[in-house]
């Protein structure tokens, strides 16, 4: 058994390397792998939490964040899709443009 | 019967003018072009119409000896008890009043057809010209203070008006601003006065007034010279009447006046609206006889003008500026007798100043008119074998100011003269009487340096035969206009004791402007008047008097300047300051925000953790 503080130390490592990949990455597409990393620490957390009430509903959360994800992956992908092919290239700061009028 | 009759009479002396005016204005308005012809037609015709109408009714009242009507035509406002009406009232001092309106009047509108003939701006001449006289028939008519105060706005901004006339010149508009302001500062005093006047006896109506002001306050002759609320209503009003008839301390403007065209000068500021002050203090005599104190600022203010605007003329080398100064002068003249309690002679002389002053403005307006506008009497002289009529008409006007024997305005001044002697104002008699000599000096400097001596300038048109015509009725008028008004002494309720006078003091006055006119001519003979002056202090006294006592640039040191400075260092408008600053902080906060929507996607994100860490942090140690 894996003691709850280790798995929530795991949780916070994972988030935030997610979070800074999101603030340092200039690349869409490792933008959109960083939110999938958070996304994950927290589905961690989740079953690890449930587990540690002896309670079901964790894992039914994980299975929710897994949809959740996968059809956000399917919206974001399209994104970066377009994005690419307007700008040919996958760098956000490019988005900022549209700022200019 | 008659009643009915006198009230449409009275109806249309006041519509004629205003309807002329009207129907040119609306022309104007709608651009539809008129001929000068019509123009000139409807606009005299108007005044013609209004003079006849002024003769019939003239011939209605001669034989009633103390008559008084007034009528009521139409309501103007009516809230709750208060209520003002369109009512006329008519005696004998409005009847004189509306008789030289009207018929001095329209001899100046017959002359400025002449005059005004080469002007662009004929018809607009002839709009404010019939506008100005309605206002004033409204002004002497008025049985009421609103309806006064009407007629007496109208005829300032009518002034104002035709001041400005030409109005591409610059000085002209200053002028015409400078006369509206300072008449201005007058009317204010007086609107306060009527309005005091209506809150302590709750009517409008000038008679009730009267009546009740006379139960309110009754004069107490042991008592004295003292300030109550009367002689604060009496202040008031003689403040509205000396800023409007030029008199000191707001005498200033009038000189100024003569930038409009001569018409006008001599319609406008020598015969009727400057005169409106004097009428004034007429229709309110019953107010003013009680307080003692009123008179005698009435007096004092007319003999200190007399003197003032006299010494003034004496120097002046503008020919409408000395007639200017002289209508001071003469105005000055009817204050003091208004002061003195000789109502009736003060009127007289109103009168008779009308006839002699219209005609000495338009003499010199034909003058003017002939001499390519030269306005400078010295570059004139010898004119007299040139222009025979307007010499003629010159002498007559200057006999009659100066008061010579047998002309109306001896007539008018030797009686206010008596009336002086009679009350026993040896003082203020003194200061007449002096006055006198003045008068006749300068008039005659006037006439002596315009038409004797060696040729200057050459004439190079002739008046027109209007202006002939209108000259040659002010002349007999001039001459013939010596007999006092019979209505006046039921009005002011005068005693109409025959003074015993000692025949050498009548002498005496009779001979002091004989005598002006012999050391006029030896001066003049002399060749004194036009040499330039050596002596330092004379030339002081000189600058002195030209400037009429230096009022302007008193007035320029105490008001203008300090104004010109305080709005000059308000410029910004500090009241404007609140709205500029807030308009300036919503620009820097929008400078400053619109640096944090930089469309940088990492930024965003950046914020959005640190609000995130900073919000929770301040949630878990809040607890």
């Amino acid at each position: 058994m894996i003691p709850l503080e280790h798995i929530l130390i795991f949780s916070i490592s994972l988030f935030v390397i997610g979070v800074f990949g999101i603030l340092v990455r200039r690349n869409l597409l490792f933008i959109l792998i960083s939110i999938e990393i958070m996304l994950n620490a927290v589905a961690v957390l989740f079953v690890a939490a449930g587990n540690y009430h002896n309670n079901a509903d964790g894992q039914i959360m994980y299975l929710l964040i897994l949809t959740l994800a996968a059809s956000e992956v399917a919206v974001g992908l399209g994104l970066v899709i377009q994005m690419y092919r307007r700008t040919l290239s996958l760098d956000v700061d490019q988005l900022a443009s549209m700022n200019e009028q | 019967m008659q009643d009915q009759y006198l009230s449409q009479l009275l109806m249309a002396v006041v519509l004629l003018p205003l309807l002329s005016a009207t129907l040119l204005m609306l022309a104007a308005l709608f651009s539809v072009s008129l001929k000068n012809v019509l123009v000139a037609t409807l606009a005299v015709g108007a005044i013609g119409g209004s003079a006849i109408c002024v003769i019939l009714l003239n011939l209605q009242l001669a034989d009633a000896g103390n008559f008084s009507f007034s009528y009521v035509y139409a309501n103007w406002l009516k809230v709750g008890s208060f209520s003002a009406v369109f009512g006329v009232y008519l005696d004998g001092l409005s009847l004189v009043m509306i008789s030289i309106v009207s018929g001095v009047g329209f001899l100046i509108h017959l002359y400025s057809v002449g005059f005004m003939a080469k002007d662009q701006d004929f018809q607009r001449f002839f709009i404010y010209l019939n506008l100005f006289v309605a206002a004033m028939l409204v002004l002497v008519l008025a049985d009421n203070l609103l309806m006064l105060f009407l007629g007496w706005e109208g005829v300032g901004l009518c002034s104002y008006l035709l001041i400005g006339f030409w109005h591409q010149k610059h000085a002209n508009s200053l002028a015409a601003n400078k006369a509206f302001i300072m008449t201005r500062i007058g009317d204010t005093a007086m609107a306060i006065g009527l309005l005091l006047l209506f809150m302590l006896l709750g009517t409008l109506d000038i008679q009730q007034i009267q009546l009740q002001a006379e139960q309110l306050w009754p004069l107490q002759s042991d008592r004295g010279p003292a300030f109550d609320s009367v002689t604060i209503c009496a202040l008031l009003l003689l403040a509205g009447a000396v800023g409007k008839s030029g008199q000191l301390p707001l005498q200033s403007w009038l000189p100024d006046a003569m930038a409009g065209p001569t018409p006008v000068s001599a319609l406008i500021h020598a015969a009727t609206m400057v005169t409106a002050g004097v009428y004034l203090v007429a229709r309110f005599h019953q107010l003013f006889s009680l307080s003692p104190l009123a008179m005698q600022v009435v007096a004092a203010i007319g003999a200190i003008t007399l003197i003032l605007a006299a010494t003034a003329a004496l120097v002046q080398r503008d020919v409408k500026r000395i007639l200017a100064y002289s209508t001071i002068s003469q105005i000055g003249y009817m204050f003091l007798a208004l002061g003195a309690g000789a109502y009736s002679a003060a009127v007289f002389h109103l009168m008779t100043h009308a006839f002699f002053k219209a005609l000495l403005f338009l003499a010199a307006g034909a003058l003017i008119y002939s001499m390519q506008h030269q306005h400078n009497i010295f570059r004139m002289g010898g004119l007299r074998s040139k222009l025979p009529f307007i010499c003629v008409c010159f002498f007559f006007g200057c006999a009659a100011l100066a008061a010579l024997p047998l002309m109306s305005g001896f007539f008018s001044k030797e009686l206010i003269l008596q009336k002086l002697l009679d009350r026993e104002m040896y003082g203020f008699w003194l200061v007449a009487l002096s006055g006198a000599f003045i008068t006749a000096f300068y008039s005659f400097r006037l006439f002596f340096v315009v038409f004797f001596g060696s040729t200057g300038q050459l004439p190079d048109a002739k008046p027109t035969t209007n202006m002939k015509i209108a000259l040659s009725v002010l002349v007999l008028l001039t001459i013939f206009g010596g007999i006092a008004p019979s209505g006046l002494s039921a009005v002011f309720a005068e005693s109409e004791l025959a003074s015993d006078h000692n025949l050498a003091i009548i002498l005496f006055t009779i001979a002091v402007p004989l005598s002006a006119i012999a050391v006029c001519w030896f001066i003049f003979k002399k060749q004194l008047f036009n040499i330039s002056i050596k002596s330092d202090k004379l030339k002081g006294l000189h600058n002195f008097l030209y400037s009429g006592w230096g009022f302007d640039q008193l007035y320029n040191a105490l008001f203008v300047r300090p104004f010109i400075k305080a709005t000059h260092s308000n410029k910004k408008d500090f009241i404007d300051s609140f709205y500029t600053g807030l308009c300036q902080i919503s620009q820097l906060s929008h400078q400053y925000l619109n640096k944090l929507q930089n469309g940088q996607l990492r930024w965003y994100n950046a914020s959005l953790v640190l609000f995130s860490i900073a919000a929770m942090t301040f949630l878990f140690t809040g607890q």
